[in-house]
């Protein structure tokens, strides 16, 4: 009994080989509408952040896909696609840890509401490594997620995005 | 022959998780927007800028970025408390 279940719990306590391109590649593979937010987005657009997070904002229909998306890299869902969608968020969690928003709108810390479907309409892409590309929002739609939680490092954030922002209008 | 300095105790678990709770805590609407409407130096903007350009041209492509970043955060753990 028990040496069948040691492999699997040997899998879930041993350390996760992660490796970030793949990971990108597996989002994009899986068809999941899946924006990068939140500070990795950040750090790849060139601020040197540091976080422990991957932050993504996904369709609500698409939950089940993300997660296939991802089961390569032994990333566990807190709840199932259905409370995940009627809670608005959830987590996958191994070593890494991403945080999943799900719902189709949210509203900034000042009430303006904001639609994923809006935001996806205005995407960008950027080649994460070679062949791999990472989805993230526009720059101004990005600092309107920045606003979602509303917390001392989002401002921060913000005022170093609207620095970058200014440089680029130049 | 000089003295060696003190050691520097690191700051406690709770410490650290009372900071983590004032970091982590949502600002009012009028909070929020006095944090990000205040008045950017050009000290500050250059600041800004000029660590974008070190970042971007030590590591010029979002996937160096990304696993800096990765790498730069472990270190950090390791010597947290």
């Amino acid at each position: 009994m028990l040496a069948d279940e040691f492999p699997l719990i040997l899998r879930l306590v041993e350390a996760s080989h992660f490796e970030e391109a793949k990971f990108f590649a597996a989002i994009a593979a899986s068809g999941a509408r899946a924006l990068l937010i939140g500070r990795r987005a950040l750090i790849a657009l060139g601020l040197p952040l540091l976080t422990r997070d991957y932050d993504f904002w996904i369709h609500a229909d698409d939950v089940a896909a993300f997660n296939a998306g991802v089961s390569g890299f032994d990333l566990f869902p807190s709840q199932s696609p259905e409370e995940a969608r009627a809670k608005g968020r959830y987590v996958l969690e191994n070593d890494e840890k991403v945080d999943v928003l799900v719902a189709r709108t949210v509203f900034t810390v000042d009430r303006v509401r904001v639609g994923f479907d809006e935001v996806w309409a205005r995407r960008r892409l950027i080649e994460v490594n070679a062949g791999v590309e990472a989805v993230i929002p526009s720059l101004d739609d990005l600092i309107l997620t920045k606003r979602f939680g509303a917390r001392p490092k989002d401002a921060e954030d913000i005022r170093m995005l609207e620095a970058l922002r200014s440089q680029e209008s130049k | 022959m000089m003295n060696k300095p003190p050691l520097m105790n690191p700051p406690s678990a709770e410490a650290l998780a009372r900071v983590r709770q004032i970091a982590e805590r949502r600002l009012s609407a009028e909070e929020f927007d006095a944090y990000v409407n205040a008045p950017m130096s050009e000290d500050e903007r250059r600041e800004i800028l000029d660590s974008v350009a070190w970042f971007t041209r030590r590591y010029p492509t979002p996937g160096e970025r990304l696993a800096a970043a990765r790498l730069a955060y472990k270190r950090w753990v390791k010597g947290m408390p």
